[in-house]
């Protein structure tokens, strides 16, 4: 266990290696609030507004999956002795727990089956809630808790990986992963934008600005995504670069390196690097292990990559911290366990292009929950409603729970030593909707869900965790706030008609972005293109690109859109975006403009058919 | 695989509309194209949608005939065909699609070569997992076994979807079968059919390239519409078939097929199959994951060589097949990966199943059957003699000789999992008509059923037929 070298502050999430890197190495992502921290008025309402309304839900949930008549579920409780026999059986048969964990109606899952029917598909936090509260008009941000949540819930289930599944069985599945927009009250419409970002307290980056932050995307820099395709010669130069680059280990490097794309098969090695998971180039490393971390190259012959995996060992010390918490997510299950099977099930398990890691997310996704070493290391603060002894606990534990709980006996020693406050879920993040979906594609880098479950942690922390995070952060460090804020101006500094037309109809442009955004476009394009905008996020450390990407989305769909005559169509033709290509729309839409018609390529590349919407 | 078993539930005032068309078209010059099918899945359903072309029952009257091997072996040698009819299989096929036979083919073409003295192209024919047919070897299975051990698999010859497969990695976990197939060592087979079942024991590929720790097998689809000069046709789309189960080779699972076989027809039987979901992925998501994951040049590497395999097989019997101008054949190869990144040979069919298992499969299915047609082209719309590179979905990759594709600086080596555009507009086909309802009650001229609901449900079971093998 890492408490020998347990870090100092959060700016070394996950880097133990670079405690003797020089400081800074990786900067703070942390959630500085503007202004000593003062939220503005609505912003601090729609929070509240969103927490209440998830505390309310967490209650319910807690009283529809117990039993009729019997008292709510407590957070946890302890397996029921069938259960236990049947992990303890399949655990002495030498499955790892991770391998149990994460089956669907395996033995861990025996005591969730008691969640009734109507709860199937339900989430605690979705893009729904998101543009309720931040839509909520300051005052009266009481609409989203008077909502019924499950018929909330339902109506954005559908086809949970938008453009996966096209069509499918769902009956709602015609308006496709959008269909909960046209359940928002008409009256959003009309808004120029989501009220509560109105107020944020800084003022949006113009075109220029952005041009000026994203310069390295511009057509004229070579970028895997885009010239990998034509120019064999490139990749070969990438691949030795990325090589290069790993093999140094220099954070910095490796993030620069990877704002022009990772080819792929490096992925692995360059992102971990930049986010300082790995150990920099020294005489030790000598090790020519393979231990998953590298995503196997070494079995595609392609020799030479070895010398830069550092630690074997570190890879199995990953690999016994996550199936320790695996192992503690069957010997004591969680009322959350329940969101988030509801999440994976429908998420990844029913995605054609993920289906085959529903055990893995599943096992990455229960151990996250469980994992006290994240809380402190959250760029978004966890809510204090989620302290042990907090609200959290109060409402949820109305009668005694029977058990105590445990949580901090697990990962005592990250919580002793960052001082931390103990929270329920321990990881001090609640499940939402699409959590699954940020988690998937990482098993298309690795083999062994240990490893990708270590950069999804990374990830999550450094950035994923303020996808649902309401502070007013300003870019380039934005959460989900901000990131609307920017999608916002952004479409209106380039396609005013555009914004109006979809106003026009009823419609937020911001609502329409916001799904996208929250799972960084997972599920919404295949998998390679979002490993590629992936890239970017790491390169610039900032989630920017995201804004960036769903401006693009719309401006290319333009003709479409405004050919789209209500609201529903215009919903059917962003429902499926999975032939765009992220790399070229971003490069347009920032700068085709900019500098004559030279890059023609990056927007005649950009989509491989039309979408049928009107 | 549905047969035609025309149950007599035709009306009597059907039969004669039928007759009277029939004589009708017969009477026309240069009339519709009448072709026939001893299939009643996606074939059917592709034949039938084809404007101007007529169905008939007629034994001999036809312009195109879907047969099944049955009438092919039976039937074909009886009859005359004329210049224009096409047929969907090769009088010989099973020179490569009998398992003991190609084995047979393959190491025969090994040790051509090496006479030959072309060691370099001999050496590549080691895509085949070290094989014994038994009883005939068993001696030399049995030396083999004992000098370098390891786990093994039988698998009887002359059956599909993974009946009677079985592991062992202790001779002794073959007396049973020993016993069951009254036979002694040595003891060659005479007359086929009364001599004990002939089985191939075969070096089971241990360390499998697994995608979420499952076990697959790829199907892909090459068409041959000539052996002299030999042109192949590789279909871009195909699929990867998984296991319900985690792969592993721990001593206990030897035994649970589930584990180890990823025919469809086993893994139905599994615990928590979902017929709805099913465990196919299609290559390009292969594709994509493993250039994702091992860069792109171990992607085209890997795919070039399975493009090589299927070639190289067909090569190897080339010299044992009679061809046949009005036959073509289409062959589901079954091909898996091991943890290096290299594609094995398990088996080749020449009756793939054609039948949907869910909407994908339909789109597939479909969508290179139509192709196919076009190929064949019975309607002689493209000059004669020309040949393409690329028709829909196929790419030709073999015609008498390498096929060099130079048409683009980025040209892949195989295009074996690309972007397939046919994929997706078949998908829009699908989605403007439904899918039909697979097979059985399609007796209308025109099936038009309503939505696609329960052919998903119904067509899972049915899709057990795709009669690959797999160690």
């Amino acid at each position: 266990m890492p408490s020998s070298y347990a870090p100092s502050s959060a700016r070394l999430a996950f880097s133990p290696y670079l405690a003797g890197a020089p400081p800074g190495a990786i900067g703070s992502y942390a959630d500085p609030e503007p202004q000593g921290g003062l939220l503005p008025d609505a912003l601090a309402a729609s929070r509240a507004a969103l927490q209440r309304a998830v505390m309310w839900r967490l209650r319910e949930l807690a009283a529809l999956s117990s039993p009729s008549g019997e008292p709510p579920l407590p957070l946890t409780w302890q397996p029921s002795r069938r259960a236990a026999a049947a992990v303890e059986q399949m655990l002495a048969a030498g499955a790892r727990p991770s391998e149990v964990l994460g089956s669907r109606s395996g033995p861990g899952a025996v005591d969730l089956s008691r969640v009734p029917p109507a709860l199937s598909g339900l989430c605690l936090l979705g893009p729904p809630d998101l543009a309720l509260a931040l839509a909520a008009p300051g005052g009266q941000p009481q609409a989203l808790v008077g909502k019924d949540w499950t018929a909330l819930s339902h109506s954005c289930r559908g086809p949970t990986a938008p453009g996966l599944a096209p069509g499918a069985s769902s009956p709602s599945g015609s308006l496709g992963p959008l269909g909960w927009v046209e359940a928002l009250p008409r009256s959003l419409g009309v808004l120029p934008g989501l009220p509560a970002l109105s107020c944020l307290p800084w003022q949006p980056p113009s075109l220029a600005a952005l041009r000026a932050f994203f310069r390295d995307l511009h057509p004229r820099q070579r970028h895997v995504g885009v010239d990998d395709a034509v120019l064999p010669w490139f990749r070969d130069v990438k691949a030795a670069a990325a090589r290069a680059v790993a093999a140094e280990g220099g954070v910095r490097a490796a993030a620069a390196f990877a704002v022009f794309g990772v080819p792929p098969g490096w992925r692995a090695a360059v992102w971990e690097t930049a986010l300082g998971l790995r150990r920099p180039k020294s005489g030790a490393a000598g090790t020519a292990g393979e231990g998953g971390g590298g995503g196997g190259r070494s079995r595609a012959g392609d020799g030479g990559a070895d010398a830069v995996d550092g630690g074997r060992s570190l890879d199995l010390e990953d690999a016994a911290q996550f199936e320790a918490l695996c192992a503690q997510a069957l010997a004591q299950p969680m009322l959350l366990d329940v969101v988030v099977g509801e999440d994976v099930g429908p998420g990844v398990g029913d995605s054609q292009a993920f289906f085959l890691f529903e055990e893995p997310v599943r096992a990455m996704l229960l151990a996250f929950l469980r994992d006290g070493q994240v809380a402190p290391r959250l760029a978004a603060p966890p809510p204090a409603q989620l302290q042990m002894g907090g609200p959290a606990e109060a409402m949820l534990a109305p009668s005694p729970a029977p058990q105590p709980l445990v949580m901090g006996s697990a990962d005592g020693d990250a919580a002793a030593a960052g001082g931390a406050v103990p929270y329920y879920p321990p990881c001090g993040a609640l499940p939402h909707k699409g959590l699954a979906l940020l988690a998937a594609p990482l098993c298309y880098m690795y083999d062994k869900p240990a490893a990708s479950y270590k950069i999804f942690r990374a990830m999550y922390c450094r950035y994923w965790s303020k996808l649902v995070s309401l502070s007013a952060a300003a870019p380039p460090r934005p959460a989900l706030p901000g990131l609307l804020r920017v999608f916002e101006a952004l479409l209106q500094e380039l396609d005013p008609p555009l914004n109006a037309h979809l106003s026009r109809l009823g419609l937020l442009p911001a609502c329409l972005a916001l799904p996208w955004i929250c799972t960084a476009f997972a599920g919404a394009l295949p998998v390679q293109e979002v490993l590629l905008l992936w890239d970017r996020v790491v390169g610039l450390d900032s989630l920017m690109p995201l804004p960036l990407l769903a401006v693009a989305v719309m401006c290319f769909r333009r003709p479409v859109l405004l050919a789209c005559g209500s609201a529903a169509e215009v919903l059917a033709a962003l429902a499926d975006i999975s032939q765009l290509r992220t790399v070229p729309l971003m490069q347009a839409v920032l700068f085709s403009g900019a500098e004559g018609e030279g890059e023609g390529e990056g927007i005649g590349g950009g989509e491989e058919g039309g979408s049928g919407g009107g | 695989m549905v047969q035609d078993v025309r149950t007599g539930a035709t009306s009597a005032d059907d039969l004669t509309a039928q007759m009277m068309y029939n004589v009708l078209i017969k009477g026309l010059d240069g009339g519709p194209i009448r072709w026939r099918s001893s299939l009643k899945n996606t074939i059917y359903d592709v034949l039938q949608s084809k404007a101007d072309w007529a169905e008939t029952e007629s034994e001999t009257d036809w312009d195109f005939f879907w047969a099944d091997k049955g009438w092919i072996h039976h039937e074909l040698d009886k009859m005359h065909l004329a210049d224009w009819q096409r047929i969907n299989h090769f009088p010989n096929h099973y020179e490569l699609t009998r398992k003991d036979l190609l084995i047979k083919n393959l190491k025969r073409a090994k040790k051509q070569l090496e006479r030959e003295d072309r060691a370099a192209e001999a050496a590549q024919y080691n895509f085949f997992p070290l094989t014994f047919v038994v009883p005939s070897e068993y001696r030399m299975f049995v030396e083999e076994f004992k000098r370098s051990g390891g786990v093994w698999i039988m698998k009887p010859i002359g059956k599909a979807q993974g009946q009677g497969i079985f592991l062992f990695n202790k001779l002794s976990q073959i007396s049973d079968w020993r016993r069951d197939h009254t036979w002694k060592p040595g003891q060659e087979t005479q007359e086929g059919d009364d001599g004990p079942e002939t089985y191939l024991a075969q070096r089971y590929l241990e360390s499998p390239y697994l995608v979420g720790g499952k076990k697959f097998d790829l199907r892909i689809y090459a068409l041959v519409t000539s052996y002299s000069p030999l042109r192949i046709f590789l279909y871009r789309s195909g699929f990867a078939r998984f296991t319900n189960a985690r792969y592993s080779t721990r001593k206990e699972d030897i035994t649970n097929t589930f584990v180890h076989l990823t025919n469809v027809a086993i893994q139905k039987h599994a615990p928590n199959f979902d017929a709805q979901k099913g465990l196919k992925w299609s290559i390009r998501s292969l594709r994509t994951y493993i250039a994702t994951k091992h860069g792109a040049e171990a992607a085209s590497e890997l795919f070039h060589a399975i493009q090589n395999i299927i070639i190289r097989a067909l090569l190897a019997v080339q010299p044992a097949m009679i061809n046949d101008k009005h036959c073509f054949e289409l062959y589901g190869y079954d091909v898996m990966i091991d943890s290096n990144l290299k594609p094995w040979l398990i088996e080749v069919n020449a009756s793939p199943s054609l039948t949907a298992s869910d909407k994908t499969d339909w789109v597939l299915k479909t969508a290179m059957l139509e192709d196919l047609l076009d190929i064949v082209d019975l309607e002689g719309k493209r000059e004669a003699g020309k040949v393409e590179l690329r028709m829909g979905g196929f790419d030709l990759i073999w015609d008498g000789g390498p096929v060099m594709r130079f048409d683009k600086p980025t040209s892949l080596p195989s295009m074996l999992g690309c972007y397939n555009e046919r994929d997706r507009n078949q998908l829009r086909v699908y989605k403007k008509t439904g899918p039909p309802e697979s097979g059985k009650e399609m007796r209308s001229a025109r099936p038009r059923p309503e939505g696609g609901g329960a052919g998903g449900a119904a067509g899972a079971g049915a899709g057990a037929g795709a009669g690959g093998k797999l160690p």
